[in-house]
């Protein structure tokens, strides 16, 4: 090929690695073949910050939706890609099917995202996700329960997040372990409670100090802030937050906002509002809901309130602008704009109550799993036809 | 009696081809090269700032692209669509030879444009057409290249095909 031959400018390689860090993850992927130390420059943790921060910046978005049609064991609960593009209004891209995930009883629950990584734990399951990188990580059982009496653990509560002090990502899960009946004393079955910690980077579990307080619910939103992981708690006579502190592995409290109103009422569901803990209040009853938004600075503020949104059932997750995604009455995925206060159909349904949004920015966090394809994960395009796969 | 205040400075900077273009202080301190020079000499406002690594012709269209965008009070859409027809135009070589320029002068804004620019060029591009690109040679075994691709081969779809 002649042309090659004339002089071509190059470019100076810290340059040529800015360039690269603002390419989609799916490039980073294919251009590892371009050569071997562009493959293991994408591996330098320097690289990956920077290319995670550079999506942070300029508010790259994606959006996979949870969700199931029905409410048998034969309903799957599986995820859909949504285009963010201008004009593709949310459609379906592809729709993405867990086996691991297959049996569960209910859900996978998601946890996140954490720097681009999701969390999905169903029962004694629990896995890591990068949908960027399509790599999938299986946890390995926990072996703090063992114990000889033991009749059988309830799996809790789970948070995920990140240490930045160690550059590792951590699970904390809450279980309960039941043990047998005690033949000769005449014991009654007893249980406990107890906090288990597993790391990526040690790839095991261990077991922490229990907090007084019981955490409860599953996240609708995500729940790791700056550091911290926290949940909707029960103390001895109160409700409460419980925190906690992903680097120092302790637990802290934190009141709930005063909003005026009961639990009984009211939900509360935390979540990450632009870098601060939040929590979105509404209505249990009712098709026409108002929102309040409260953050916590110091101190719990009311930041707005959305008022009378008509046929909604409850809120999955803010988008850009202030607008506001939410389950419509009509079992459909709704943006409400508080702009033109107009609720706009997206055209997807699902089963009341099972959908989860989440909006996470790409990363190349490794994070020492397999890909996709070796857990046998699909991704179907999404047909003309309906959303349903 | 005091002309400064009446006259928009002007400041001289020679290419390495030895022209001189007499440009205005507000573009010209949009460099941060010019920007440290002054910093460094604060006595040589009159003599012409030596910018040795960049060309007349890319100065040139440097000085017209801060010229032409008007502002930084102009919207965002209308700085977004000006810097889309900028780079549409050119080709790969002259887009490198302007980065080359905006790294050296070390104007920060374009630079980000500019990498933003040829990022979006080749995020649909084959591994092929990137390392004619950037001149970057393979030093995979054909057998090496082979497993990688089968390996992450879903990021291998929708490539744009090689006519350039």
């Amino acid at each position: 090929m002649q042309g090659w031959s004339k002089s071509r400018i190059e470019l100076p390689e810290t340059v040529i690695m800015d360039i690269l860090s603002k390419l989609p993850v799916k490039s980073l992927i294919r251009f590892r073949c371009v050569s071997k130390p562009w493959c293991s420059s994408f591996q330098t943790p320097h690289f990956i910050s920077k290319h995670h921060h550079n999506n942070l910046k300029n508010s790259n978005l994606n959006l996979l939706l949870k969700r199931c049609h029905g409410n048998t064991r034969n309903d799957i609960h599986y995820f859909s890609s949504l285009s963010t593009e201008k004009g593709k209004k949310f459609s379906v891209k592809e729709n993405i099917h867990l086996p691991f995930f297959e049996n569960c009883w209910f859900a996978p629950i998601v946890s996140g995202p954490c720097n681009g990584l999701l969390c999905l734990h169903d029962h004694d399951k629990v896995a890591l996700w990068n949908p960027s990188t399509r790599e999938f990580k299986v946890l390995p059982k926990s072996s703090v329960q063992s114990h000889p009496s033991l009749d059988f653990t309830s799996y809790g509560c789970l948070g995920f997040g990140f240490d930045s002090t160690t550059d590792d990502y951590k699970v904390v899960r809450f279980v309960t372990n039941y043990f047998k009946e005690d033949e000769e004393g005449g014991d009654l079955g007893d249980w406990n409670h107890q906090v288990e910690l597993y790391s990526v980077k040690s790839d095991s579990w261990k077991e922490i100090s229990v907090p007084d307080v019981q955490p409860y619910d599953s996240p609708l939103f995500n729940n790791y802030i700056n550091g911290f992981y926290y949940w909707p708690a029960t103390g001895d006579t109160d409700y409460l937050i419980l925190a906690f502190d992903m680097a120092n592995e302790k637990f802290s409290t934190l009141p709930l906002p005063e909003f005026g109103g009961a639990l009984a009422d009211y939900y509360l569901k935390l979540l990450d509002f632009n870098g601060s803990l939040g929590a979105i209040v509404y209505p249990r009853e009712g098709t026409e809901k108002s929102f309040d938004l409260w953050v916590m600075n110091g101190s719990w503020t009311r930041e707005f309130s959305i008022e009378s949104v008509p046929g909604v059932e409850r809120p999955l997750g803010f988008w850009k602008n202030g607008e506001l995604f939410l389950e419509g009455s009509n079992n459909e995925l709704v943006l409400f704009d508080p702009a033109t206060l107009e609720v706009k159909n997206v055209g997807i349904h699902a089963h009341p109550g099972t959908m989860q949004l989440i909006a996470y920015v790409e990363s190349l966090i490794p994070i020492n799993g397999r890909s996709e394809h070796e857990e046998r994960i699909i991704r179907y395009p999404a047909g003309d036809t309906s959303d349903r796969y | 009696m005091s002309t400064d205040t009446v006259k928009t400075k002007k400041i001289i900077l020679r290419t390495a081809d030895k022209e001189e273009f007499e440009v205005d202080e507000a573009i010209a301190m949009e460099f941060g090269t010019v920007k440290s020079f002054f910093e460094e000499n604060p006595d040589a406002s009159e003599e012409p700032v030596p910018l040795p690594n960049v060309s007349s012709q890319c100065l040139l269209t440097i000085i017209e692209y801060f010229k032409s965008r008007g502002g930084s009070s102009s919207a965002e859409d209308e700085a977004k669509a000006y810097n889309e027809e900028f780079v549409k135009a050119r080709d790969n070589e002259s887009i490198k030879e302007l980065i080359l320029a905006a790294n050296y002068l070390n104007i920060k804004d374009m630079l980000d444009m500019l990498t933003q620019a040829v990022a979006d060029r080749i995020k649909n591009k084959s591994v092929e057409y990137v390392r004619r690109f950037f001149g970057v040679e393979n030093d995979y075994s054909p057998e090496e290249e082979a497993e990688l691709r089968s390996r992450n081969e879903w990021a291998f779809e929708g490539v744009d095909p090689d006519d350039d």
